[in-house]
């Protein structure tokens, strides 16, 4: 049962070179209590459809559908009362968190915001909250800057979960942290999937990490939706050229795996009023001459598994028209 | 740079703390703190350290050299010099003081005001701000000063409108930046509204920065006030007042050094002393150079 | 030159005067060799220490507050810790490079990037004309991959990827015998930081240059290093040929990172997380400083400091234990 439902979604910015097509035409649903995590490089737009989701900057076109209702276009009122139910985890927690706040107020600040129970009900939510997300009460008075890294993170972890929200955009949440502390943060992530039944859209760059936690993976270049499929099977079976040359760029921390590394040329087309026909194609080894006249369809090429790509059988191997 | 790892348990609590023992550091800070909480206290209590009052005038004692029973020396009606400095100085840091808090409370208002809507608004202020930046402002305050008239509460007013534009500009930049921080966004995210997000989250992030530009301000209003009084246009005899009695000395400078130089020194050593302590404050209070 | 020794560093130590947390311990007792054309992977996680030691071999340590305490950083023979600042000069740039982390940062914004090698050429080459200089700076872009024309434009107008691709024609500019590379494709997306790493594997077999490799990405590690130093709150906990390392893994610690990572192949439902955090450098925990979290600790490790045990492999750990290999 989806939860979250995205048709079409598009955001352009003005720029005085011309329309920049941030995010461009991207469609996608995401089931309850589970993680669709959302893969690219930089520029790709997948900060910006998390943004978009939660109405911190405003949408050019496409529906967004939360839990049956049409949220694309919300007043202000209505968008408060979902901030209770969609929240956010940002990448890094030096710069997300107000340096001049201490924890405990950071944490309590969305209850104050809505004016939520009395002080001291507020005080016992908090240290609810804190104990849920692994963080001793002893730090409360301290400021964020005497804080490491995964301390800051749980700290923002807390304050997007203190109104019980459904659904949660990540942004990176893990990318700023070191690997020891990045696999405790995931772990933590899990687990309050499960206790508290959340959504994420997990935003990352990081493959390994996005294969972990993700149900599913929405691959993204350049605005648009490439490919899509379940967690597992995007890396068993990559379909889309991109999503086979990013997989195969990975570092394996293995000193005998095998290198077949699919090295991209030529650099990134720019995403300002961008030509039709395939934006991934000046870099593809696979690209003919219809893939800079025509833009792919971005369709179902298996049982549940999407991708945009005009010769996709073909380069599989795959049977289909 | 180090990181500091770990619970943090050595790290210091509170982030004034740490900038005041940055500024202990600072010897020539401390000594002209101390130094400027002399000079206040001396205005303050005035009243009771002087030894004569402010017009007592004795002629036969009429321009005397320092000396033991007048350490500043007399004037030219027999006024005790010392006496009258102390009793300026209050006038003088009353004014400034008074200035530079009317004009801080409408700079930061304008200011955050052009910095957080941008827009056409922002940009409305700030070009207002420009024209009236374009007047030096001393000339602003004397044309601000004759129109109002004399007296101490219009000399407040005109110092206080003159210095207004450049803390406008000063507050308005910083809030920019601030604007930019992802805690801004996030507080968004969890639903904050405008007043909030201005009041609680913006403001105290640039309170280093109006703190720093006050200090500054208040040394910058006791020369205009001085600059304003030495033209007759501030404060009015028999009021003593350092300009004022600048004024006054001019026609005696030659052979009575005293009348100028007392007065003189005063505003001299209090606008040193606050210089110093604002970019001491300036060094303190910046986080980038904490380790 | 192959086998040869290029650096030693031994037992260098580095300390930070703070005034808030007194002595910051940042390097204990670091050594390390290398040979012409090796690669040395330094890999640990944020605070262990690992741009300080760079800094410490480029004499780069900001002093105040930091001072190099002890120990010897012995370069072609010569100990670099006790040649003058003014030779220490012909050095940078010229005998050893560094390679910072954000290419963003790391060039001058007012200078064409032909400029910016020239620049390095002029300060430590024969002279040459200005048109001379030029032209060998087109043909160090060239070498990176770079249009020589694409001299005469300025970092803004070139990618994250070609930035650090200038970054690095820059460093190799004099032909240094020894390149320290910061964290050098951390801030790059991944195929842009795969094609880098193919890049300085090419040029590193061209120019037989020795390179010094610090990350906390195991991936690039084994990609690119000959050989490894795990380094952990200012010490070189495990130390090794990359194969002894990631198969024969030795230190509790090495074995926590590798557990920590969720694999793009395996099917794990939980990952093995460290439990805890680095301690503070100013406040590193008596004997092993990883005991705390270390799931095999016992009584000893607290009572004193292990030292760098040597197996008969060559393979180094500062372990009272041995691991034999992961799980």
């Amino acid at each position: 049962m989806p939860i979250l439902h995205v048709e079409h979604l598009k955001k352009y910015f003005d720029t005085p070179k011309g329309k920049l097509h941030a995010v461009d035409d991207v469609s996608f649903s995401i089931n309850k209590k589970q993680t669709l995590g959302l893969v690219g490089e930089s520029g790709c737009g997948k900060s910006t459809v998390g943004r978009l989701l939660l109405h911190l900057i405003e949408h050019s076109g496409g529906k967004i559908t939360y839990n049956g209702s049409d949220i694309t276009k919300v007043t202000s009122a209505q968008r408060r009362k979902l901030c209770a139910e969609m929240q956010m985890i940002f990448q890094d927690p030096m710069s997300s968190i107000d340096p001049r706040m201490t924890v405990f107020q950071t944490i309590e600040e969305p209850l104050r915001i809505f004016k939520r129970g009395s002080r001291a009900e507020r005080e016992k939510m908090v240290y609810e909250l804190m104990d849920i997300v692994g963080i001793t009460k002893r730090i409360c008075d301290s400021y964020p800057h005497e804080l490491d890294g995964g301390r800051r993170q749980r700290v923002g972890i807390a304050r997007a979960l203190i109104l019980y929200p459904r659904l949660i955009v990540c942004d990176e949440p893990v990318s700023a942290l070191d690997v020891s502390i990045q696999a405790q943060i995931l772990d933590l992530m899990q687990d309050l999937q499960e206790q508290m039944e959340l959504t994420y859209l997990f935003i990352t760059h990081d493959l390994s990490v996005v294969r972990y936690i993700s149900h599913h993976i929405l691959v993204m270049y350049l605005g648009q939706a490439v490919e899509y499929c379940e967690s597992r099977e995007l890396f068993r079976n990559p379909l889309h050229p991109y999503t086979k040359a990013l997989l195969s760029a990975v570092p394996v921390p293995d000193i005998d795996a095998p290198r077949n590394r699919v090295i991209l040329k030529g650099e990134i087309v720019s995403p300002i009023n961008p030509k039709p026909g395939c934006r991934f194609a000046v870099r593809c080894g696979y690209a003919q001459e219809k893939c800079f006249r025509e833009t792919p369809m971005y369709r179902d090429v298996l049982a549940n598994h999407k991708a945009a790509c005009h010769y996709v059988n073909e380069i599989n191997h795959l049977k289909g028209e | 740079m180090m990181k500091t790892e770990g619970g943090g348990n050595k790290a210091r609590k509170h982030r004034f703390g740490d900038a005041i023992f940055q500024f202990t550091r600072n010897r020539l800070a401390v000594f002209c703190l101390l130094v400027l909480g002399a000079i206040i206290f001396c205005a303050l209590f005035a009243d009771l350290i002087a030894p004569f009052g402010i017009d007592e005038q004795q002629i036969s004692e009429a321009l005397q050299a320092p000396s033991r029973s007048h350490w500043f020396g007399t004037d030219n009606y027999g006024r005790d010099i010392f006496s009258r400095v102390l009793h300026g100085g209050r006038v003088s840091l009353l004014v400034a003081i008074a200035a530079t808090l009317l004009s801080t409370v409408f700079g930061v208002l304008f200011g955050s005001v052009a910095g957080y809507y941008e827009g056409r608004i922002g940009n409305l202020i700030m070009r207002i701000m420009d024209i009236f930046m374009a007047i030096p402002s001393l000339l602003m305050a004397i044309v601000l000063a004759a129109s109002f008239g004399a007296g101490l509460n219009n000399t407040i007013l005109a110092i206080a409108i003159s210095s207004i534009p450049s803390f406008t500009r000063v507050v308005r930049a910083p809030i920019l930046a601030v604007k930019q921080n992802e805690y801004m966004e996030a507080s968004r995210a969890i639903g904050a509204r405008t007043p909030r997000l201005i009041l609680r989250h913006i403001l105290p992030n640039i309170l280093a920065i109006v703190i720093v530009q006050s200090t500054l301000g208040v040394a910058n209003a006791i020369i205009s006030v001085a600059s304003l009084s030495f033209l007759g246009l501030g404060v009015q005899p028999p009021t003593p007042e350092w300009g004022t009695m600048l004024s006054a000395g001019r026609a005696y400078i030659t052979k009575c050094y005293w009348m100028v130089t007392f007065p003189g020194l005063a505003i001299v050593l209090s606008v040193i002393c606050l210089n110093v302590l604002g970019d001491a404050l300036r060094d303190a209070l910046d986080p980038r150079l904490k380790m | 030159m192959e086998g040869k020794k290029l650096l030693s560093v031994k037992n260098l130590k580095i300390q930070y005067n703070t005034r808030s947390m007194g002595i910051c311990r940042a390097v204990n007792d670091v050594s390390f060799d290398l040979n012409y054309g090796e690669t040395l992977g330094v890999v640990g996680e944020t605070g262990a220490g690992k741009t300080t030691i760079a800094k410490g071999i480029m004499r780069l340590v900001s002093t105040p507050p930091g001072k190099i305490v002890a120990g010897e950083v012995c370069f072609a023979g010569e100990n670099l810790l006790k040649v003058s600042e003014k030779k220490m000069q012909t050095y940078r740039g010229n005998k050893i490079s560094m390679i910072f982390q954000d290419p963003m940062t790391s060039l001058n914004p007012i200078d064409t990037v032909g400029a910016q090698i020239a620049e390095v050429l002029k300060l430590h080459s024969a002279p040459m004309s200005k048109q001379q200089l030029m032209r060998k700076a087109a043909d160090m872009l060239e070498m990176v991959g770079i249009p020589g024309e694409r001299s005469y434009d300025y970092p803004h107008q070139f990618s994250g990827g070609m930035k650090q691709r200038i970054v690095i024609a820059i460093a190799l500019a004099c032909s240094p015998e020894l390149i320290i590379a910061d964290e050098p494709t951390t801030a790059l997306d991944v195929t842009i930081q795969a094609q880098i790493l193919e890049l300085m594997n090419k040029l590193k077999k061209e120019t037989q240059t020795s390179m010094i490799l610090i990350t906390h990405d195991l991936g690039v590690v084994a990609e690119m290093c000959d050989k490894v130093a795990v380094v952990y709150a200012g010490e070189i906990v495990e130390y090794g040929t990359a194969r002894q390392v990631y198969k024969e893994t030795q230190h509790p610690y090495t074995l926590g990172l590798f557990q920590s990572l969720p694999s793009l192949t395996g099917d794990e439902t939980r990952l093995k997380p460290i439990a805890g955090m680095m301690p503070d450098p100013s406040d590193l925990p008596p004997g092993c400083c990883f005991h705390p979290r270390c799931p095999f600790a016992e009584n000893a490790c607290q009572a004193s400091k292990p030292p760098l045990r040597v197996l008969e492999t060559g393979h180094k750990v500062r372990c009272m234990k041995s691991l034999n290999g992961r799980s």
